[in-house]
């Protein structure tokens, strides 16, 4: 009886063992496969964390368009200075317009508005990794603000705009 | 009065340029200095506050947060807050539709637009009732630079980063130039500098909305 729980257990051993055996050389294969990629396996997020979103920051200044601006044409420029020769990204509400900043960091994007509230980030995303932003918020409208009545209006908020960009 | 509005923003102008993060930006040179004193005197003295009739303008856009008696407090994108005093001729829209001060609700979105007076003071003008459709979808981007491609991820060496992540596309996925221009999946390759814009928040296995080449050379047109 003895010899038999013995002989059980050390089946049940070996059995292990080629178990673990099996289960680590699978493992290495898929890491060949696959050669160490960096995304979360958790599936949380990717590991690069862009930078929130401000209205202002040192590495990235707009000197064009102001805060706050109520412009009556679409067609404006997004002006500015940042780091050298980095690339420099400007959002819109639903576009993005890449561009590169000059070795002295000057870059200007021209950018149509949508007609309505307008959402314009500048980002800078340098080669070393860093992502820097500013934000402005601009409203694009050619109603008469000094009308005490309706008049018809012909710029409407979210109305569909084409975007072009044009490099200086 | 003139004369102190011009004197302070000459200093203004040179503490800002003192107090300029070293390494961060390029510093100014005197040259840049002096200009940039001088653009702004002649801002001021082209300003509006100073005799002329156009008034200053605003537009402003977010979240109604406050109403007491005729201000109103609205929290834009940034989390700033912005305090507007309406005109007693204020007109209020939903739409293209008249609408009344008693219409206004807090936690709605909100635009004003309005002059800026004597004060710096926001006087609204036109109240649009609007909604979330006003606030822009927030989106992540990332920098890189191609390995190699499959049909569902580039392999791509992140910008600041040795090893290679994937950055998954769709069908959906859209591929451009710098300029704009379009671009077919199969016009990237190896060693492309590209960018990378996904939605926000955006998970290991989100696919990227759009793609853009940094390396490709957009065509333009004759």
């Amino acid at each position: 009886m003895k010899k038999e729980v013995s002989i059980a257990i050390a089946l049940g051993v070996i059995v292990g063992l080629v178990v673990m055996y099996g289960v680590i050389r699978a493992k290495r294969a898929v890491e060949e496969v696959l050669p160490s990629p960096t995304i979360n396996p958790s599936g949380a997020a990717i590991t690069a964390t862009p930078t929130p979103d401000l209205s202002t920051s040192e590495h990235i200044r707009l000197s064009e368009p102001t805060n706050d601006s109520l412009v009556s044409t679409p067609d404006i420029h997004v002006t500015g200075q940042t780091i050298p020769n980095s690339t420099v990204l400007i959002l819109d509400n639903t576009r993005e317009y890449p561009s590169v900043s000059d070795q002295n960091g000057n870059f200007s994007v021209a950018v149509t508005l949508e007609a309505g509230a307008n959402t314009l980030v500048a980002r800078v995303l340098t080669d070393d990794g860093q992502t820097y932003s500013i934000m402005r918020e601009i409203i694009y409208s050619t109603a008469d603000i000094f009308a005490t009545s309706i008049p018809t209006p012909t710029a409407t908020p979210k109305a569909t705009a084409s975007a072009t960009i044009k490099k200086k | 009065m003139t004369q102190h509005l011009l004197l302070a923003l000459v200093l203004a102008a040179k503490t800002a340029t003192a107090s300029a993060s070293p390494g961060a930006l390029p510093t100014p040179t005197t040259q840049d200095v002096d200009q940039n004193i001088v653009n702004r005197v002649e801002k001021v003295k082209n300003s509006p506050t100073l005799g002329t009739s156009t008034p200053i303008t605003f537009g402003i856009f977010g979240t109604l947060t406050k109403i007491v008696g005729s201000s109103l407090q609205v929290q834009t994108v940034t989390g700033a807050l912005r305090l507007v005093e309406l005109d007693t001729k204020a007109v209020v829209l939903r739409g293209l539709k008249q609408a009344t001060r008693e219409d206004l609700e807090l936690g709605s979105p909100i635009i004003i637009m309005g002059t800026v007076n004597e004060n710096q003071q926001y006087v609204g003008r036109r109240i649009l009732l609007s909604d979330e459709t006003i606030f822009a979808p927030s989106r992540v981007s990332f920098l890189g630079t191609i390995q190699t491609l499959t049909t569902k991820f580039f392999t791509v060496i992140s910008a600041g980063k040795n090893d290679p992540e994937r950055w998954f596309t769709s069908a959906k996925t859209k591929y451009f130039d710098t300029l704009g221009g379009s671009l077919t999946r199969s016009t990237l390759i190896a060693n492309d500098k590209i960018v990378a814009i996904f939605a926000d928040p955006h998970t290991a296995s989100s696919s990227a909305l759009r793609v853009y080449s940094l390396t490709t050379k957009p065509k333009v047109a004759p």
